[in-house]
């Protein structure tokens, strides 16, 4: 819904930029930069974290298990920018090769769990009665545990590794999807659109995935978007404490259980932590910008 | 009002059902044989202790009985024996908990002060330097891994300039004071021994803080938005017509009411306390029931791991439920039938 300042806001801008699509994104972008330019800092980094996840193989000067125990626990040097290890592994390489474990981790824990969540959301919304009920009250069971006991819980009964904590992190997180459609569904669902629909005698797969799906999806883009944060949190502390991924690995929580074991090196745990707060920190930024974009309070 | 706390009391025991139905459905994955792991080599080959153990836990009868027989021993209070420890968990639990409790009560404190302050700051100066300085202080706090922080700031402030303690709970030469509630700062003072709890007191800041700062955050925001909320009401604008000082507007009817949601914030952000000491604990080697779950999680002690999860899980469950009334209680527009 806009309001008639909003369409005139709207017209001037497209005389002012034209209709076609760069243009349209570059007017995107100078609102975004002019509203919440921390949101605009926060996405360039991250898109210099791709880059380096993408490349960095290509040119790291280390790779990540190289030793070189003559030259154990350096302090930051030219040759080493941000140290060395126990057993003399450069500490840079092995932050920046980490990258290419934590975020297709997070990418794949949400992919997989915005999916399930959404699938059974819908099912869930859409016939309501008893598959709601029971549905729900299985979302609100998941959700009554902190995330991180139920994940190391089930990491435990399968035993440590990268894959089991994927696992896990999936299952406490599907629930935060699954209820967020339902809630959408039902309001989706009264929409005449859909009542159209259905009087033209469209099925019931058919309503659910092209007239209430995709109208129902903003908000969990959104939920994505910030939860993306959360998840590289919750691997790396797993990892820390034992239950992802496991020692050669230079996956970020990992290096930091490294960096723990040497205490007066503060180097070694130095690199990863930064690495995990820009990344966290990027993902955070860029939600207050949609939340603010979505919120028309705040506008 | 009623019907709404009727119906989130009737959701309880669901909850609880269900909580004890993923705990039984995880320990069923147990790898090797459970027998072994829970008698030892010695009790599991003693027939009289292996069938007194079947009969307890119903292993001799089908799946549904023996979910009935562990509900019959979690209501006992029987978590069953932890592998490490060779204890019954539920002690175990007793003795790890109390460190947790003192550790989440004192960063509640660290975080809800500071964080309703600093709100309330960024919302008077909204839209300034100040506000966006405060904004980027609670956005940090979610975004720090709290296990790097501890390491960072256990490193600076006690590593490199001493001024604090280090890990624990106590000096390693300090003997703890008589339990009586098992909060150190408190049975310290308790016995009359104030060097005493001046030493937990300063061995409890840095993880406090540490594990406070999300949770500020979230405060901080909260209850700047909600005042933001409020500081644009007709009633507000009253105030300031009237000639009030804007302290006295601020102090009679903006914040007043922009409290009620972030109460509800603060006492939701215990669940993410719960969930953060685990992480804290470890890093601080605080004999907490977090650590106490690390351990036997590393060590495959599913016992343990599923005693801490129901125990948490419970806690969360029941704050959630206290933060639910309390809502209700505190802001009669909320009337869910």
């Amino acid at each position: 819904m806009t309001t008639p300042a909003e369409d005139a806001a709207g017209t001037i801008a497209l005389r002012q930029y034209g209709t076609s699509v760069p243009a349209r994104l570059q007017h995107a972008i100078d609102r975004i930069w002019a509203r919440n330019p921390a949101s605009c800092i926060g996405a360039l980094i991250l898109l210099a974290w791709l880059a380096v996840a993408v490349s960095v193989p290509l040119w790291t000067p280390y790779a990540s298990n190289a030793q070189d125990v003559a030259h154990r626990l350096q302090g930051p040097s030219l040759h080493h920018l941000m140290g060395t290890d126990t057993l003399g592994r450069d500490v840079l390489s092995r932050t920046l090769l980490g990258s290419r474990i934590s975020l297709p981790v997070a990418v794949v824990v949400i992919a997989v769990s915005s999916v399930i969540g959404t699938a059974l959301g819908t099912i869930s919304g859409y016939f309501g009665g008893a598959i709601d009920e029971v549905m729900m009250r299985v979302v609100d069971i998941t959700l009554a545990f902190p995330a991180i006991v139920l994940a190391m819980a089930i990491t435990a009964a399968l035993g440590p590794s990268l894959t089991h904590a994927m696992i896990a992190m999936v299952a406490v997180w599907w629930p935060i999807y699954a209820r967020l459609m339902r809630g959408q569904v039902l309001t989706v669902m009264p929409q005449d659109h859909v009542l159209a629909a259905r009087a033209l005698g469209a099925g019931e797969l058919r309503l659910m995935a092209r007239h209430i799906f995709p109208v129902a999806l903003g908000p969990m883009v959104v939920q994505a978007t910030t939860d993306f944060g959360a998840v590289v949190l919750l691997t790396a502390g797993l990892s820390f404490i034992g239950l992802g991924a496991v020692p050669p690995s230079p996956e970020w929580g990992a290096l930091i259980s490294d960096g723990r074991q040497q205490f007066y090196q503060w180097w070694i745990a130095t690199a990863p932590g930064l690495a995990i707060l820009s990344v966290v920190l990027s993902f955070n930024f860029l939600g207050d910008a949609v939340l603010d974009f979505l919120d028309p309070r705040r506008r | 009002m009623a019907i709404y706390i009727t119906r989130r009391l009737l959701l309880l025991p669901v909850l609880l059902v269900g909580l004890s139905l993923i705990t039984f459905v995880v320990s069923h994955k147990i790898p090797g044989n459970p027998l072994v792991a829970q008698l030892g080599l010695r009790g599991a080959s003693n027939p009289q202790t292996v069938r007194t153990y079947r009969k307890k836990w119903g292993l001799d009868r089908s799946l549904p009985e023996q979910y009935v027989a562990y509900v019959g021993n979690l209501l006992h209070g029987d978590f069953g024996r932890s592998l490490v420890s060779q204890r019954p968990v539920s002690e175990d639990l007793k003795q790890y908990m109390p460190a947790t409790i003192e550790l989440a009560v004192a960063s509640l404190i660290v975080a809800a002060v500071p964080g309703l302050l600093l709100g309330i700051w960024a919302a008077v100066r909204a839209n300034t330097v100040t506000d966006s300085a405060i904004r980027l202080i609670a956005l940090l706090g979610s975004s720090l891994p709290v296990f790097w922080l501890g390491l960072i700031v256990l490193f600076l402030l006690y590593g490199r300039l001493g001024w604090l303690p280090g890990p624990g709970r106590l000096s390693p030469y300090a003997t703890p004071p008589p339990q009586v509630t098992g909060l150190y700062t408190v049975d310290s003072l308790l016995a009359g021994k104030p060097e005493l709890f001046w030493d937990a007191l300063k061995h409890l800041v840095l993880p406090a803080f540490v594990l406070g700062w999300s949770t500020m955050g979230v405060i901080t925001r909260m209850s700047r938005s909600s005042l933001l909320d409020v500081l644009k009401t007709d009633y507000v604008r009253t105030a300031r017509a009237k000639g009030l000082t804007p302290l006295t507007v601020l102090r009679r009817h903006a914040v007043r009411n922009a409290i009620v949601p972030t109460l509800t914030v603060t006492s939701l952000a215990f669940g993410g306390l719960l969930a953060g000491a685990v992480l804290t604990e470890v890093v601080f080697s605080w004999p907490g029931i977090g650590q106490y779950a690390v351990q036997s999680a590393d060590n495959l002690d599913v016992p343990g791991v599923m005693g801490v999860t129901l125990v948490a899980g419970l806690l969360y469950v029941l704050v959630n439920l206290l933060a639910d009334i309390l809502y209700a209680l505190f802001d009669p527009r909320i009337r869910y039938a």
